[in-house]
């Protein structure tokens, strides 16, 4: 019983708090389904107003999980996003941890 | 706050980017219009722009309607290898019927001499079936089932009900279905998604 406890919070230390918010979770979801995607697409399919969804771009940029390359199309920016190999590993890993966690 | 994460969902929501606007829907119309219309007109030999005209359509709608509205996406390797294999696919099962077809051709009642139209639908269906499964949206099985409908009937009505041959009639009509489907499809989405204007 106490080893299950044990175990059960070392799992709990396992998940990233930065992935485990929900909106960046989606994030890291919908970027993990696509090569890369553009800053439009995210707002369309989160809902979010452009400056929510900036500021966790950027927190999820500051730790390296995803890539942004700002650039000008027919005089307009565009911003297109990606997922890093950390991103990815850090997606992958929580999504193990939490399947670990509630089975 | 309540949020519900469907990581099924959000791939679905993925593949919507290509079916969602209904210009696959147009594109597709166009094509199977547009091959009943060459047809009946007798001018064989504009078929070969079905290819063309429809995706001018598609490419110009996605840029001019879609894009400005819920951006864009490149698609991840395992998107690129179902529609490469879809094509690929594609082009061999076409082949593969043109083949057997003309290898038929001299060899009498068979089948496939008998009823070539009915299984060119069938190869239809199926290519329209499959591009449903691939972009998972579920509208397209319909549009498979119309098209071989179409074909099987057209081949089976007497041409005396009509002046025009009944095949085109029918493959038309079809055509004209998914187009109008495409359309309403176009319209929603654009009432629904108005165009972000945004700085980034």
């Amino acid at each position: 019983m106490a080893d299950q406890k044990q175990s059960n919070n070392n799992i709990n230390l396992e998940i990233d708090r930065l992935v485990h918010e929900p909106v960046r979770l989606k994030i890291l979801a919908y970027l993990s389904a696509v090569e890369s995607s553009d800053f439009v697409f995210l707002v369309s399919r989160l809902g979010l107003t452009m400056g929510n969804l900036s500021a966790h771009i950027s927190k999820l940029q500051e730790a390296g999980y995803i890539k942004v390359v700002k650039s000008f199309k027919e005089n307009r920016p565009h911003t297109m996003l990606s997922l890093t190999e950390l991103g990815s590993a850090a997606f992958s890993k929580y999504r193990a941890g939490m399947l670990q966690l509630l089975q | 706050m309540s949020e519900n994460i469907n990581l099924k969902e959000i791939e679905r929501q993925v593949y919507l980017f290509f079916s969602e606007d209904g210009l696959a829907d147009l594109a597709l119309g166009l094509m199977i219009f547009g091959f009943g219309i060459f047809l009946m007109v007798d001018l064989p030999a504009l078929v070969g722009l079905l290819g063309l005209f429809p995706f001018l359509v598609w490419y110009l709608g996605k840029q001019s309607l879609v894009i400005p509205r819920i951006g864009s996406i490149q698609p991840n390797q395992e998107m690129k290898k179902q529609f490469v294999g879809f094509f690929i696919n594609l082009c061999l099962i076409g082949l593969g019927v043109f083949v057997l077809y003309l290898l038929n051709r001299g060899s009498g009642q068979t089948f496939l001499s008998l009823h070539p139209l009915m299984i060119f639908g069938f190869v239809l269906a199926l290519a329209i079936s499959s591009l449903g499964m691939i972009l998972k949206t579920s509208r397209f099985y319909f549009y498979g089932l119309l098209v071989f409908a179409s074909m099987a009937a057209g081949e089976f009505l007497s041409s005396s009900i009509t002046a025009v041959d009944p095949y085109l009639v029918a493959v038309i009509s079809a055509g004209g279905i998914i187009l109008l489907v495409g359309f309403i499809t176009l319209v929603r989405f654009l009432k629904k998604y108005p165009v972000v204007s945004l700085v980034g």
